[in-house]
């Protein structure tokens, strides 16, 4: 698959975004795509722990969150952010194929995911998409 | 850019297949493998996201396969003849991504056989 597609702008919006993610390739192709479409990579964390200090320093207007990540979960993850700013925009990217655990996700407050392996489209789309909420 | 990506994901799903030959490298049988499935799989997981973001649409497959027999395996506290299995799975992905273009076509559907009589 290869994930360089067609150059499209999706963003109306430039918006800060956090990338939680403990892949460095993950993190470098999501930022890559992200500042294609002019938005701004705040920070890039790289556990479950790390995304919440840096969420709470940034206060990003978006967070793409891996789910599994060591430390703390993408599911935690979720739980402490929301409790403290349950105003948060947060988009899941996931291998995972366990649709109870992405609804459980989800109904805590995660507002949309990503699957793995993901195309440049629907990350712009789904980003433009959520932002626009 | 997509080259330094590339890089990085071979990077990358090179060590989570050592992090797996690690953890079988101190199996000595089946009880062992359950014991130590969940160690297994968040490496299996990784490579089934990475693989097919640069064109190794049948080494994520194969690791899907074995993720999904790892989790089977987690569910269920069970603990049954798979450890030959996954060393030679192992063996096979590190030839994947040793030589370009070799074919996991014969282990991706003999641990597809394996994952059908299980589930």
């Amino acid at each position: 698959m290869n994930i360089f597609i067609i150059m499209i702008s999706f963003s109306n919006i430039m918006a800060n975004i956090l990338i939680g993610d403990d892949s460095t390739a993950i993190r470098m192709i999501l930022k890559e795509i992200l500042m294609m479409d002019d938005h701004n990579v705040v920070g890039e964390a790289k556990d479950g722990d790390e995304t919440i200090v840096m969420y709470r320093a940034l206060r990003p207007d978006l967070l793409l969150l891996d789910l599994a990540m060591p430390k703390k979960d993408g599911l935690a993850v979720i739980k402490e952010i929301i409790s403290k700013h349950p105003e948060a925009k947060i988009i899941l990217i996931t291998a995972s194929d366990d649709q109870q655990f992405i609804q459980h996700c989800l109904d805590s407050g995660a507002l949309s995911f990503i699957t793995k392996p993901f195309s440049f489209k629907n990350i712009l789309k789904t980003v433009s998409e959520i932002l626009a909420k | 850019m997509y080259e330094d990506f590339i890089k990085a994901a071979i990077n990358e799903i090179n060590e989570e297949i050592s992090g797996i030959q690690s953890v079988l490298n101190y199996c000595k049988n089946n009880f062992d493998l359950y014991t130590n499935a969940e160690k297994i799989q968040k490496h299996t997981h990784k490579i089934k996201g990475l693989a097919p973001m640069i064109n190794k649409d049948d080494l994520g497959l194969l690791s899907s396969l074995l993720d999904s027999i790892l989790k089977k395996i987690m569910k269920e506290k069970t603990s049954i003849y798979l450890l030959e299995l996954f060393i030679t799975s192992i063996a096979e992905m590190t030839k994947s991504m040793t030589f370009s273009n070799y074919d996991l076509d014969k282990i991706k559907k003999h641990v597809s056989q394996i994952f059908s009589s299980i589930s």
